[in-house]
């Protein structure tokens, strides 16, 4: 444990970074996986508390059609990945919303599955959005091929091979989740059904698990079919090389809404976050086994860096900032020592003026990395009890909100909600199976169809009009008069409360960028090499280097994040 | 087949959106469906029943209109309509429409311990949707009294259901109508501003 005068003192707010700093869509586009990453909390938590894992059916046949199950038993409770495989025709493989058909489709189940489910869901899954869970079922998810990785795994295992691994680094999985559906969704039980389960604290964990056992399947598959093709010559991949497999997901619009609609609990993520970084950098003096650990992990992280390779013309000029900025932090790193006062701190106030957001929010994480006993106990507090409605204080005056309104959206007052370019898109959702999308206001007829996505143009509106109430009014009389700030109204009291709930950019400006929120929501899943693909969606890695099920008793899953060295540098 | 608690807000929400009324209000209607629900009374139902007559009884137009549930609810839940202070004590709230959906968002805000009623009925408790149609507060349209007890009408403990059953099939397909005016036609135009369009995904 540590030493308790090595912590100068408690988290106050006051201590944090405010909202007006981390809540801009250029930081939250810099965000990087941390030990507070939701992938990681749970690999931790199923490591430390002992689950096993098992495969109870593999009813796969030799085109690769069939289904499988993977269990997960803990303490409590037992979990079951039901993974559907299918033929697609290479015409139907979308990772669109839109797509009807996929390779491979999922569900995770609450508790053991037996022969009538199974059946059950076999006229369900498949069909994803159009299908229906039961309560008995929390995740809903699918799945397309990398064609080409695939076919080159399955020929060289056939020929009794190891695949390229050169070839497995440039795509990174066989498999990437187009979609990974919980709470509720589609008849799924809702989140509040098991909350409160230890192995589920925090946020997506279930979501997380399904994922996981998906890259198994995605592996087991692929042997199978090896197996099956050259039985005498086939072989499985080498443990070593299995770990170089993650998987993949694309992500696109539908992911930004989340972040808006949600600011209770993105606050919480980014609470958690902050008050991490400002427990290190409350630290006094750092020990030479925080320092090498520290310093152990800014050259794998570099080398992360130098790896990551994407045709994005933004992203690839912050990537080559951030290793400009990794040369920096690895200087930096190298004349730490353990007599240093306050080093994390120091570190940190230079690194604001030194480095790019990329690299600011890199070092952050890094920097919580030698300190798992001072910042896991966090990932718990990383949820909200969202089921609970937040009731507006009718009580609270015009002139009160007036204020409330100057405190949290004063970043409003350069912006000309009269200009077309400030009110450029709108959000609205597509009857074509209901994908959410970002479209032009100027140049379709779409606001009539307008999400109540852009906060900060709804709060301008209600200032205009609390401005020519009277101030000694209270909000509630405001609204029986003016109902459409109803849904603003309750964001600014929410907000004001919860203020990392909000994102202190317009959401609707002819220049944002959305896989900036993408991105943000992507690093607390733990997803490393973002990899966008317009402004509007990006693909990502999940879980490459972490361990299968079958060794995670053997492995640390906090040492996965960072590729190792060439030179066998690992985790002190 | 059955609905989890949280699609079925969510799609209330949109059904009240895709009939006119502002987000706000969708929400609070979407809590009160919900509260409803999980008490096994029909919030489902009740919420069809006031959206498929509110297009053409429209929102309340002047004092002499009933007044539309969903709006007085949240009035009085603002404080900005007066609630008896003391024990026993009633007020009038005049003509509502759906007043059981008024009981729904009422009771999903309000902290104090406040009873509804149709006037001529008896404040009774509410556990069953036979207590609400004798308590008339499953009238298409009703003159509503509203009193201050020391206890709740519907007790905490009846929130046990956790889905919505088969039984509201016809009225989630009406919702489901509803809440389809908030989605965008399909345009060509339209698939184009999706994520990944234009794309080959088979790599």
């Amino acid at each position: 444990m540590r030493e308790a005068d090595q912590i100068t003192s408690n988290v106050a707010m006051n201590e944090l970074r405010p909202a007006q700093t981390v809540m801009k869509l250029a930081r939250m586009g810099s965000f990087h996986q941390s030990r507070l990453s939701f992938m990681r909390v749970l690999l931790r938590r199923l490591k430390q508390n002992g689950w096993q894992f098992d495969r109870p059916v593999f009813n796969i046949d030799a085109r690769g059609i069939g289904v499988a199950t993977y269990r997960a038993s803990g303490p409590e409770s037992t979990y079951t990945l039901v993974a559907f495989s299918h033929e697609l025709d290479s015409s139907q493989r979308s990772d669109r919303v839109i797509a009807e058909a996929w390779d491979a489709t999922f569900t995770l189940c609450d508790g053991e599955v037996d022969a009538a489910q199974i059946e059950r869901l076999a006229s369900h899954v498949p069909r994803q959005e159009a299908g229906r869970l039961e309560q008995s079922e929390m995740v809903l998810s699918r799945a397309n091929k990398s064609v080409r990785l695939f076919s080159h795994v399955l020929d060289a295992l056939t020929r009794g091979e190891q695949p390229d691994p050169e070839m497995i680094d440039s795509v990174g999985y066989l498999f990437r989740t187009t979609a990974v559906y919980g709470a509720g969704k589609f008849g799924a039980a809702d989140r509040e059904l098991w909350a409160d389960r230890p192995e589920f604290a925090g946020s997506f964990q279930p979501e997380m698990l399904a994922v996981w056992l998906i890259r198994t399947f995605s592996i087991d598959l692929v042997e199978h079919l090896a197996m099956t093709a050259a039985p005498d010559q086939a072989v499985t991949l080498d443990r070593n090389l299995r770990r170089r497999f993650g998987v993949g997901n694309s992500t696109g619009l539908g992911m930004a809404p989340f972040l808006i609609n949600h600011p209770r609990l993105i606050h919480s993520w980014i609470k958690a976050r902050e008050v991490a970084l400002a427990r290190v950098r409350g630290i006094n003096h750092a020990s030479q086994r925080e320092l090498l650990t520290f310093r152990s992990l800014v050259s794998r992280a570099r080398q992360n860096a130098l790896d990551w390779q994407v045709d994005d013309i933004r992203q690839t000029e912050k990537i080559n900032r951030l290793r400009f900025d990794f040369d920096w932090v690895v200087e930096q790193a190298a004349m730490l020592t353990e007599h240093d006062i306050a080093p994390w701190d120091r570190l940190y106030r230079e690194a604001e003026v030194q480095l790019s957001l990329e690299g600011q929010e890199a070092l952050v994480s890094l920097m919580f990395e030698p300190y798992g006993e001072l910042v896991d106990d966090l990932a718990s507090s990383m949820c909200a009890d969202e089921a609970t409605p937040h009731k507006i204080d009718g009580s609270i005056s015009v002139s009160k909100t007036l204020d409330d309104l100057a405190a949290q959206y004063n970043w409003t007052e350069s912006i000309d909600f009269a200009s077309e370019a400030a009110q450029a898109r709108v959000w609205y959702v597509s009857e074509e199976k209901l994908e959410p999308r970002l479209g032009e206001r100027f140049e379709e007829p779409l606001e009539p169809y307008e999400q109540p996505l852009s906060p900060g143009r709804d709060a301008v509106r209600m200032y205009h009009d609390l401005k020519s109430f009277s101030p000694d009014a209270t909000i509630g009389e405001f609204l029986l008069r003016h109902p459409e700030h109803r849904h603003i109204a309750r964001r600014l009291q929410l907000v004001s409360h919860w203020p990392y709930g909000e994102i202190r950019n317009n959401t609707i400006a002819a220049d944002m960028v959305p896989i900036d929120l993408l991105r943000c929501k992507l690093s607390f899943f733990g997803a490393t090499k973002f990899d966008p693909r317009s402004d509007r969606w990006l693909r990502i890695t999940m879980y490459q280097g972490a361990p299968f099920p079958d060794e995670l008793q053997a492995c640390d899953p906090d040492d996965m994040a960072y590729p190792q060295l060439s030179n066998g540098t690992a985790t002190v | 087949m059955s609905w989890s608690l949280g699609e079925t807000g969510a799609l209330a929400q949109k059904a009240v959106r895709g009939s006119g009324f502002p987000w706000g209000l969708a929400e609070e209607a979407a809590t009160a469906v919900t509260w409803l629900q999980a008490r096994n009374l029909p919030g489902v139902m009740i919420l069809c029943s006031y959206l498929s007559r509110h297009s053409t009884i429209g929102t309340k137009d002047g004092d002499s209109s009933p007044a539309c549930p969903i709006a007085l609810g949240c009035a009085i839940s603002d404080g900005a309509v007066n609630l008896p202070d003391g024990t026993g004590e009633c007020r009038d709230l005049g003509m509502v429409h759906s007043p059981a959906l008024l009981l729904g968002v009422l009771q999903s805000h309000l902290d104090g311990p406040y009873w509804l009623r149709a006037r001529g009925t008896e404040f009774r408790r509410l556990a069953t949707i036979e207590d609400l149609w004798d308590a008339g507060l499953m009238a298409t349209t009703v003159h509503c009294e509203i009193r201050r007890d020391q206890t709740l009408q519907v007790e905490k403990s009846l929130a046990t259901q956790s889905r919505v059953s088969d039984q509201y099939q016809c009225c989630i397909d009406q919702l489901t109508a509803l809440a389809h005016r908030t989605y965008a036609p399909a345009t060509s135009q339209s698939r184009l501003s999706g994520a990944g369009a234009g794309l080959n995904d088979n790599d």
